[in-house]
């Protein structure tokens, strides 16, 4: 896969502004066999994940990412991006760490046709 | 010196600061009889040091701290600040500071001062205090032998100004010791005469003199306003101080203000630590000053950060602009005192806007607003932590991953090179990036330098050239091992016992790619995210500390039989040391249930003021529950409120 930084800096950047602005858009990049983790609690396949992603009792806008990194792990992407969150209107920022497993689907040309989040773990470290 | 503000007496009588109100302000430590040095000086400590006089390298005659007694605390702070005030080169000051206890206690015959010129000259010079005790014992000593009798000749008091030293004995002692005039000390020829200037002021000291008297006589009026045994600071009602007005020092405002500013920087320069000067000094009072805007007295807030209790009755403050310069500061202020300034009658919401700025702020003249648990509360919601912290999510499967995690972060503190052989192979990766960011405990010491890391650092958001991103991406067991070879030391806490520092996460990855290629369907691995700490000692600038650290790793199943796994990624982002939530520990209050907040807050408030609870609820949700602001609502409200607002006695 030519130029993976790149690649996950797309992907980032799409998956968090879809976090902020329309979470129920991310079904796509969630399949059957994704999992989530999300704090400690587990979530497998794309349903349940966006039934918990678009049901917190909180709403999580301007993730400002601090620190991104990927390597190919396996032919996926494996990416580790630290940053800040803004709860609610809350003016306490909380530091979270994400890591994800994506795997990336690209056209005969080597165009990106797609990602699809295999694994996400989420956390918050205060 | 008792501050002698007009309304003193109704002033003390219920003073704030301390509950022991000493008869007088001079520095003063408790004892039974009132004891006196020879000299008249204040005796700090009663052991009788003037037998160890003679080699004594303590020249200005104060005693030492006994390091016993039951008042030691007190004490030693009295005696700190007292050494402090006396540290200049003045006797000048000590006298001062003996003064009050002359003019009660029986007067003590004065001293014969000498004046002594050489010891600048002499080899002495050159000795850690310049000389001065070399001298003195030598006068002593020399005196001694000099005389006839048998008697020892003692050096009451000594200072040094400019090139002369000044030391103060008794008439006999005196009259021994001019005999030394002439004699060789150190090389140089001594010359002793009798000084006719009564406490000598110094001639060539490296203030002015009128500086150096000027600091001393404020030293002594700080001195005086100095009560040891209740930590208070009183610099109340200054402008009708008798001395202060004698030095003309509240002529003017401008004036006014020089003085307060010129007697905050001496206090700041009497403490060698902030922790000295907090455990000296917790209540300080600024009554009857007529100050209107705090900005006159705004050093206090720079100069006493952790102050617990002030007093700032009797002002001009008439609103809250006037104290708004002191916004912020006082982190520590749990007591406050503003009856008697105009913003009482004129800013309903002082109070509760006071409790606003000063966090940690319970009483308000002498009115508990609100409990220092009801701080911690408001302090743990103020906290962010909309998301419970319930533990892992930690599917291993065979205990491989918990394996791997016990033996992975012990192996990296002590043989980085056996791990990078036993785990990583040719195919391995590894990176790191460094969050310079992240969120921290404001309090907390400034983050460790980021100097080690900072040149390997792969962020992708700020390293955008691709040289620069493969530069910084490890390759290869050998690889990675050098360049952990050079990274800091670490050791991170031992996960059996300290498991409460990490959190880790751990997910089964199915169909890896085999890299044999026997199977088809490929291998099963781990995707695990570590959360934790570690110590740092960094053995290029000898720094050490802690750091926060995520790790993230990719296992698969090890190539060869020797090995069960291998790493084929590890990510590692590190940040500023911030411990993380004890996830381990059963969750007590969190979530915070509102409601059931809200009920206790009720119950609490109608207790207090035996409303009745709907009317405390009303009370409260008017404010947006805030306990502290509905108690002060309800006592400005108190006398409008209808009888049914109470519970009947029953």
């Amino acid at each position: 896969m030519a130029n993976v930084e790149e690649i996950a800096k797309q992907f980032v950047n799409g998956f968090f502004t879809g976090m902020s602005t329309n979470i129920a858009g991310l079904a796509a990049v969630y399949t059957p066999q994704s999992v989530l983790t999300f704090e400690s609690q587990k979530f497998e396949g794309a349903n349940a994940i966006l039934e918990k992603l678009t049901s917190l009792p909180f709403k999580m806008s301007g993730h400002q990412l601090s620190t991104l990194d990927a390597q190919l792990a396996d032919n996926d992407l494996l990416i580790l991006v630290t940053g800040k969150l803004k709860v609610d209107e809350d003016e306490n920022l909380i530091n979270f760490v994400q890591n994800f497993k994506v795997s990336v689907s690209q056209g005969p040309g080597g165009e990106i046709t797609g990602f699809l989040v295999k694994n996400d773990i989420f956390k918050l470290v205060y | 010196m008792a501050p002698r503000g007009k309304n003193q007496p109704a002033r003390e009588a219920r003073n704030p600061l301390g509950t022991k109100s000493s008869s007088r302000g001079g520095i003063q430590k408790r004892r039974g009889p009132t004891k006196t040095d020879n000299d008249g000086d204040l005796d700090m400590d009663a052991p009788s040091k003037r037998l160890n006089r003679g080699s004594t390298n303590e020249p200005s005659g104060r005693g030492r701290p006994s390091g016993r007694g039951p008042s030691r605390g007190a004490a030693k702070v009295a005696q700190i600040v007292m050494k402090q005030l006396g540290s200049g080169n003045s006797s000048d000051l000590s006298a001062r500071i003996s003064r009050p206890t002359r003019s009660r206690g029986g007067f003590i015959e004065g001293l014969t001062w000498l004046r002594i010129h050489g010891l600048k000259q002499s080899k002495a010079a050159s000795n850690p205090d310049g000389g001065l005790s070399d001298l003195l014992s030598f006068m002593e000593r020399k005196a001694s032998s000099l005389s006839t009798g048998r008697r020892r000749h003692t050096i009451r008091k000594s200072h040094r100004a400019g090139d002369y030293v000044f030391i103060g004995a008794n008439k006999e002692d005196a009259d021994e010791f001019l005999k030394i005039n002439a004699l060789t000390f150190a090389g140089t020829k001594l010359e002793v005469v009798e000084s006719n200037e009564d406490f000598a002021p110094p001639k060539k000291a490296t203030e002015s003199p009128e500086t150096a008297e000027l600091r001393s006589k404020l030293q002594a009026i700080l001195s005086q306003r100095y009560i040891g045994d209740n930590k208070l600071l009183k610099l109340d009602a200054l402008a009708s101080d008798a001395e202060l007005v004698t030095l003309g020092m509240f002529e003017t405002r401008e004036r006014a203000l020089k003085t307060f500013k010129g007697l905050m920087a001496i206090c700041d320069g009497l403490f060698k630590t902030p922790q000295e000067k907090k455990d000296a000094i917790e209540s300080i009072s600024l009554a009857n000053n007529s100050i209107d805007d705090v900005i006159q007295v705004e050093s206090v807030a720079s100069s006493f950060p952790q102050l617990k209790n002030l007093d700032m009755s009797g002002n001009q403050i008439s609103n809250m602009e006037g104290l708004k310069r002191w916004k912020g500061k006082f982190k520590e202020l749990e007591t406050l005192y503003t009856t008697g300034n105009p913003i009482e009658g004129a800013d309903a919401n002082f109070q509760a806007t006071l409790l606003e700025w000063f966090p940690k702020l319970r009483i308000i003249n002498g009115i508990e607003l609100r409990t220092a648990q009801q701080i911690a509360e408001q302090e743990a919601a103020r906290q962010p932590k909309p998301i419970p912290q319930s533990g892992p999510d930690f599917r291993d499967v065979n205990g491989i991953g918990e394996q791997f995690l016990l033996d992975f972060f012990a192996a990296y503190d002590s043989n980085r090179e056996a791990l990078t052989s036993r785990l990583y192979d040719a195919g391995s990766q590894f990176s790191l990036a460094v969050d310079a960011v992240s969120v921290r405990d404001p309090n907390a010491p400034p983050p460790l330098p980021w100097a080690a890391y900072i040149k390997s650092s792969r962020n992708l958001q700020k390293i955008t050239t691709l040289h620069a991103r493969s530069q910084r991406l490890f390759k290869g067991a050998n690889a990675i091992y050098n360049l952990w070879r050079d990274l800091p030391m670490t050791k991170h806490p031992n996960m059996k016992d300290e498991l409460s520092k990490y959190i880790m996460d751990c997910h089964p990855l199915p169909g890896l790619a085999d890299p044999t290629g026997q199977s088809q369907l490929g291998v099963d691995g781990l995707i695990i995210a570590v959360h934790g700490e570690f110590e740092e000692y960094d053995q290029k600038s000898g720094l050490t500390g802690k750091r926060s650290f995520s790790r993230t790793f990719v296992l698969a199943p090890g190539l060869s039989g020797s090995a069960q796994i291998r790493v084929v990624s590890d990510m590692l982002s590190l940040r500023a040391y911030s411990p993380l939530p004890n996830v381990f520990v059963a969750p007590s209050s969190a979530p915070a249930d509102t409601a059931n907040q809200h009920q206790a807050m009720i119950a609490e408030l109608s207790k207090q003021t035996g409303m009745v609870p709907q009317y405390s609820e009303m009370c409260l949700s008017q404010v947006e529950w805030d306990f502290g602001k509905a108690l002060v609502i309800f006592n400005e409200k108190k006398s409008q409120l209808p009888p049914e607002a109470f519970a009947s006695a029953t």
